[in-house]
């Protein structure tokens, strides 16, 4: 019986289901290149130790940290996908823990259909959503904008047009017409967008020739007074 | 009923397996907002699978320095 079970032991032994690891390693980047070698073989070393198959191995080289690590901003990032028995997983985690030049390390189990793949690691990802809603605002503002541009510019005639002598008198006008010119815009500013592009086109022209009747009557009535 | 293959969130999982990496940075940056934190569900609207696989992603790809904690 003892046979038979020290036997069934063995073939237990033998049949160690081997797991799936993807071990990264960040390494202090103050050694030489030829440290960092020696460094990189260490790692090595002790995964075969460990009776560790790699069976894919990756290297970035010198990249910068998102934070600080120890006092570093840099560090040598190193990707190793092995099989090993899960049972000596904490031995080898408590030596990456001891060597000095091992920043910091992760060891993940990894799926079966697993395959390394190779990302664009710097490219900086693109933000529409952000960038439509900064375009859609000026629209909006476009479209209401030429109906105010041309209405200030007959107020700027008559203030050049104006003497000296009768300033106070001038002025009180000026500022009716600023007024009768505010009252007939506002509701062709509410209108607008209902209509269509030609109305509002007709409308506002149809105002500034009243416009500029108005602002005729009112200079010709300055010549009279002027007189 | 949500399906995982489907093609908005059809390449979040290495082709092949259930399993988000958390080396691909491109992705990762995707589903963080400006200042680091993960984007929630109700943002993303990803499957809760997929959600939970690729908070744990982000948080490793954190652990490791690839993505602030913070900006």
């Amino acid at each position: 019986m003892s046979k038979i079970t020290t036997a069934a032991e063995e073939t237990a032994h033998d049949e160690i289901e081997l797991t799936r690891y993807e071990l990264m390693v960040l390494i202090n980047p103050t050694a030489n290149s030829v440290e960092y070698k020696k460094n990189v073989e260490k790692i090595k070393k002790l995964l075969t130790d460990h009776e560790a198959a790699i069976w894919h191995e990756e290297e970035w080289g010198k990249r910068e940290l998102a934070y600080t690590i120890k006092k570093q901003e840099d560090a040598y990032y190193l990707i190793l996908n092995f099989d090993m028995d899960p049972a000596q997983m904490p031995k080898v985690e408590a030596q990456l823990r001891i060597m000095n030049f091992v920043l910091r390390h992760l060891a993940l189990k990894v799926p079966e259909g697993y395959t390394p793949q190779t990302y664009n690691l710097d490219e900086e990802v693109e933000r529409p959503k952000k960038e439509e809603a900064v375009k859609a605002t000026p629209v909006k503002k476009a479209a209401p904008a030429p109906v105010k541009e041309e209405k200030p510019v007959p107020v700027e005639e008559v203030e050049v047009e104006t003497e000296e002598e009768e300033e106070v008198i001038e002025e009180e006008e000026v500022e009716e017409v600023v007024e009768e010119v505010a009252e007939e815009v506002a509701p062709v500013e509410v209108e607008a967008p209902k209509k269509k592009a030609v109305k509002t086109v007709e409308d506002s022209a149809a105002d500034l020739s009243k416009l500029d009747a108005k602002l005729e009557e009112l200079l010709s009535g300055d010549d009279d007074l002027n007189l | 009923m949500t399906n995982i293959n489907r093609k908005k969130f059809g390449e979040i999982c290495v082709p092949g397996t259930t399993y988000v990496d958390y080396k691909n940075l491109p992705l990762m940056k995707k589903y963080i907002t400006i200042h680091g934190r993960i984007k929630p569900r109700y943002y993303t609207k990803a499957p809760m699978v997929l959600q939970k696989r690729l908070a744990r992603a982000i948080k490793n790809a954190r652990f490791m320095a690839l993505i602030p904690f913070i900006k």
